[in-house]
């Protein structure tokens, strides 16, 4: 083993493994919108140009199913069934595969901010509390009906 | 390739081997730590990065059989009911823990005097008290005392995290009841405390703390046992604890990254590779001597595994409660349950805690039960805006001890170096299924009364948690114990066990809290008795 190697961090690729084409990024999209569905205020994934960015990240995270995910999502599209009805099936017939499939694209699309925002997530951030926000919350009586109940350990 | 001579060999940087380096290198004993694993940097964490959820399912999953990183080693859980969280780096799996920290209740140390069920604790909760209260102290434990669950004298040196807005939810359902809830006590640095930075309130303690504010213990105690001049070596795997001929421990064979060996002597061994770990470690060693492992008199080395099976209830409600704030850690937690109640048909019980959600990832992997069109296509932006108001009741529940319930050496699986894996035998309990429907039911009526609008309900969380205990359990006598209660091994009296192995019975409190006071016991004690210890020639 490399000596450099780290023993307990994952080393994840910084970019694809190949490049997706672009009926492999067609059908990756279409297959997010019958996911996703429409929203009054948010462009679908496929009118999306930030969406691909967001997929790209997506499909990094999850690398060990990235052939596989590319895969299922480009027989979704050629399906003559149509994208839902074959999402349909794989959610019946193969549970794992479309767990994978709809978590890639679902996640890539809960990345971008603007459906961040219109969920009404943030995202990851940083928010200290105040030094008197605990006691500004627990010293209003809430403990009260605790405290007066008193002890509920059993002494040996 | 033999070393130098230590005074105290340490196997395992976990919580445990954290404590007991630093507590032994501070004392100017010559302290090497021989961890598998490496550093982990709080800016590796995946909540640093916005698909963080997704690198969870797999680069960073919870179960290193998935994860399957250079540092795991593979766990055969074909006969187990549940995949226990494992991490192996400095500071262990404290790295994933959720740092909640309650120590054991004074009953969990006497079921046979008051139940009549299992073994009693050779010690009681008062041993430990002033053990919890230093490590509390060093790692500034955030709380608040007065918790009626637990005897006078339990305090914090650091206030508690505030509740927020899901906690206060929580607690005014658990007032409405009738039943005890209190602030959630952490090991989250509430301010900058030694080593540790400030909490962010991310909430995603569970995947790493990318804020370095959560006390794993490659961030508080190993800092400072290499400060006092403790040795690390990392990457090194071991493979054996050795013998000398007169039956006393005289080091460890261990393997480095390219599998050379290496033989690392010592007057003392310490073993902190937690309940799985440990056993495994013991198993592999004693050469022909030990045909059944090494200080395995009793026979009892690997059994009596306790696991604390995991139940869990998710609550949507209508308004926004800013679900994702932390830390998670525990935002309250309840006590109500845990003791032995007449009226139940089991015993002992179950530890409850409130804790946020912090991904929206998730709430639509909760609502996954549901036909496909409730979660997806025009479904899926209301599921996914459900995240805002959602809170997570879960509980730990009281496995007792079993034989069967064991680690064994798996005859055919293992690590990438040819060093035989364990296999983890695990079966839930009759009594222990009747604890788990019953804290479902419990968290189901807490969050039907804060007003919840659906609940989603887990009823076994298979994954979850790492609380591996009792591989190796302490007691007075030899025949049924594998240590003292000072964690030295009745066979070999220069070799002791500081994890989670040590527990007699597991209680039903997260047990990193109880692991941190009894490797400071262990580790104060070999520095206390080193003049009369024997050791090898």
């Amino acid at each position: 083993m490399d000596s450099s190697s780290r023993l307990s961090v994952p080393e994840l690729p910084r970019c694809l493994p190949r490049e997706l084409s672009p009926s492999e990024r067609r059908a990756l999209a279409a297959t997010a919108d019958v996911l996703v569905g429409t929203h009054p205020s948010l462009q679908r994934p496929s009118e999306s140009a930030r969406f691909h960015e967001a997929l790209d990240r997506s499909l990094l995270a999850r690398i060990d199913s990235f052939e596989a995910v590319v895969a299922d999502a480009s027989a979704i599209l050629a399906s003559p069934r149509g994208i839902e009805a074959t999402l349909r099936e794989l959610a019946e017939a193969s549970p794992d595969s479309f767990h994978v499939l709809s978590s890639v694209l679902a996640g890539a699309y809960l990345i971008l901010p603007e459906v961040r925002q219109a969920i009404g997530y943030p995202g990851q951030e940083r928010r200290f509390a105040r030094f008197d926000e605990s006691a500004e919350q627990l010293m209003n009586g809430i403990l009260d009906p605790v405290i007066e109940r008193g002890p509920i350990f059993r002494q040996p | 390739m033999p070393s130098e001579r230590c005074d105290v060999l340490v196997i395992g940087s976990g919580p445990s081997g954290a404590i007991v380096t630093h507590t032994l290198a501070s004392r100017g004993f010559d302290v090497v730590c021989l961890e598998q694993g490496d550093w982990v940097n709080p800016s590796d964490f995946p909540a640093n990065q916005p698909e963080w959820e997704l690198l969870c399912e797999h680069a960073w999953a919870h179960d290193p059989n998935q994860r399957k990183l250079p540092a795991d080693y593979p766990l055969d859980v074909s006969a187990s009911d549940l995949t226990p969280v494992m991490f192996s780096a400095v500071g262990g799996a404290s790295l994933f823990y959720g740092a909640h920290w309650l120590r054991l209740l004074p009953s969990d140390f006497r079921l046979r005097s008051l139940d009549g069920i299992c073994d009693d604790w050779p010690i009681s909760y008062d041993d430990l008290k002033p053990y919890h209260d230093e490590v509390d102290k060093f790692i500034g434990a955030s709380g608040l005392e007065g918790d009626p669950a637990y005897p006078e004298g339990l305090t914090y040196p650091r206030p508690p995290h505030p509740p927020g807005p899901t906690g206060l939810r929580g607690a005014a359902a658990a007032n409405e009841l009738g039943w005890h809830w209190w602030p959630g006590a952490n090991a989250i640095a509430v301010n900058k405390t030694k080593t540790l930075e400030p909490c962010a309130r991310r909430g995603t303690c569970e995947w790493g703390c990318p804020e370095g504010a959560k006390s794993s213990f490659d961030l508080i105690y190993m800092p400072q046992a290499l400060q006092a001049g403790a040795k690390l070596i990392h990457g090194a795997r071991v493979r054996e604890v050795t013998t000398e001929p007169g039956g006393l421990a005289d080091g460890a064979i261990w393997l480095d990254r390219d599998g050379v060996e290496h033989h690392q002597r010592a007057r003392v061994v310490v073993l902190c590779a937690n309940g799985i770990g440990t056993p495994r470690l013991l198993l592999l060693s004693g050469g022909e001597a030990h045909p059944d492992g090494l200080a395995n008199s009793s026979g009892l080395v690997g059994r009596n595994l306790m696991l604390h099976p995991n139940c869990l209830v998710t609550g949507y409600y209508d308004d926004a409660m800013e679900s994702w704030l932390g830390p998670a850690g525990q935002l309250i937690h309840s006590m109500e349950f845990y003791e032995t109640r007449p009226e139940h048909d089991f015993p002992r019980g179950c530890k409850l805690h409130l804790v946020p959600i912090p991904g929206p990832l998730t709430t639509i992997n909760v609502h996954r039960e549901l036909p496909f069109d409730a979660v997806w296509g025009d479904s899926f932006h209301g599921v996914a805006a459900r995240h805002a108001g959602s809170m997570l009741w879960a509980a730990n529940t009281e496995d007792l001890p079993e034989e069967s319930n064991r680690i064994v050496l798996d005859p055919d699986l293992t690590d990438d170096l040819g060093v035989s894996a364990p296999k983890v035998e695990y079966q839930i309990s009759e009594d222990n299924w009747k604890i788990l429907r019953f804290a479902v039911e419990r968290m189901e009526e807490l969050h039907r009364v804060a007003g919840a609008a659906e609940t989603f309900a887990v009823e076994l969380d298979e994954d979850q948690p790492g609380h591996l205990l009792g591989t190796a359990r302490m007691g007075d006598d030899p025949a049924s114990s594998v240590v003292d209660s000072f964690g030295r091994s009745h066979d070999v009296p220069n070799l002791f066990i500081a994890d989670g192995s040590v527990f007699v019975t597991g209680g039903s409190v997260n047990p990193t809290c109880t692991i941190a006071a009894i490797a400071l016991r262990v580790g104060t004690h070999i520095a206390e008795t080193a003049d009369r210890q024997p050791i090898p020639s």
